[in-house]
């Protein structure tokens, strides 16, 4: 069934042309959590210092690419759009929820570290397995409703996939990790991987689909 | 058209209805310039899917009507032409939604 044009819409319209249209975010996304997932390789050659300036530094390098691309490649394609200040507020809302659901699953796994919801019979009734991947579970979890909320606000299947895709992930490299695999987070890595594949093909695609346009005579 | 010999304003409410904003495409252009602050031409052409040619037609009707605000913005060292609704084409597209509002509301299934 095709959506009704209504205001509402209209706006949900605008915001996915204008963020999520050129790929440009998915590629950031997975490209970050690529990455990520070299974090305890890199950690182990470099030392936790320079591991820290390595890892900011490509980051920042990822954030300043997505940012020419956008300016050089996007933009004279799409277009710029202002938010009127409902728009800003709403965005502004999202991120605080983003920000919550942050802030309660750091909570909750600082509680889990300090044990706060272990009681003196946690280890005799809890499976192994939960008891050495509850932080990787409560991540994962979390990851999962932060793309879910994207999805649910601006109405696309994409953001579910990939919170489906990173949680998994996250769960999947912790339980290789625990249970004695390879140090390298094979499966968050590939998740990245397919997230920033999926990303580079609907770049590739929107500059194939989107001239530049020229004004006509 | 009403015929002239039966016409009653109160009764034909639609006969008040602004032609400018009627037409589906200036209808489409003024949502989407509603929900925002400004939009500049390429990314108008873009929501609305109309050619450059129909888009500036449309444009230019909307401008004639001082519905809309165009001007020649430098964003981030490029020029950019940018669309926006004024106080008069807002007022006029909640008297027009309450219009539309008014003859669809009580509408027999």
């Amino acid at each position: 069934m095709s959506q009704l044009f209504t205001p509402k819409n209209a706006e949900r319209k605008i915001f996915r042309l204008a963020i999520f249209q050129d790929g440009i975010w998915d590629m950031q996304i997975g490209g970050m959590i690529v990455l990520f997932s070299f974090y305890p390789v890199t950690r182990r050659l470099l030392g936790p210092g320079w591991n820290l300036v390595l890892i900011f530094g490509l980051l920042g390098f990822l954030l300043a690419i997505g940012a020419m691309l956008k300016r050089n490649v996007s933009n004279p394609r799409m277009g710029l759009v202002k938010y009127g200040k409902k728009q800003k507020s709403r965005l502004l809302t999202m991120r605080l929820i983003i920000f919550g659901i942050f802030l309660a699953s750091s909570t909750l796994a600082i509680a889990l570290i300090l044990q706060v919801f272990r009681g003196p019979d946690w280890g005799a009734k809890t499976p192994e397995w939960l008891q050495m991947l509850d932080m990787d579970i409560v991540f994962g979890l979390f990851v999962v409703a932060i793309f879910s909320l994207v999805s649910v606000v601006f109405r696309m299947w994409r953001p579910f996939i990939y919170g489906l895709l990173l949680g998994g992930g996250l769960v999947a490299s912790g339980a290789l990790t625990v249970f004695g695999g390879p140090e390298f987070q094979y499966p968050f890595a590939i998740a990245g991987g397919i997230i920033l594949a999926i990303g580079l093909g609907i770049f590739l695609h929107f500059v194939r689909t989107y001239q530049i346009p020229v004004e006509e005579a | 058209m009403v015929n002239p010999e039966t016409q009653d304003t109160e009764l034909h409410p639609l006969t008040n209805i602004d032609r400018v904003i009627h037409a589906p495409a200036r209808l489409m252009m003024m949502t989407y310039l509603y929900v925002v602050e400004s939009v500049d031409f390429i990314f108008l052409m873009r929501l609305t899917g109309l050619t450059w040619g129909n888009l500036s037609s449309h444009l230019s009707k909307l401008e004639e009507e001082e519905y809309v605000n165009i001007e020649k913005q430098f964003i981030q060292k490029k020029s950019h032409t940018m669309v926006s609704l004024t106080e008069k084409g807002r007022q006029a597209f909640r008297e027009y939604k309450q219009l539309l509002l008014q003859v669809l509301t009580d509408l027999p299934e």
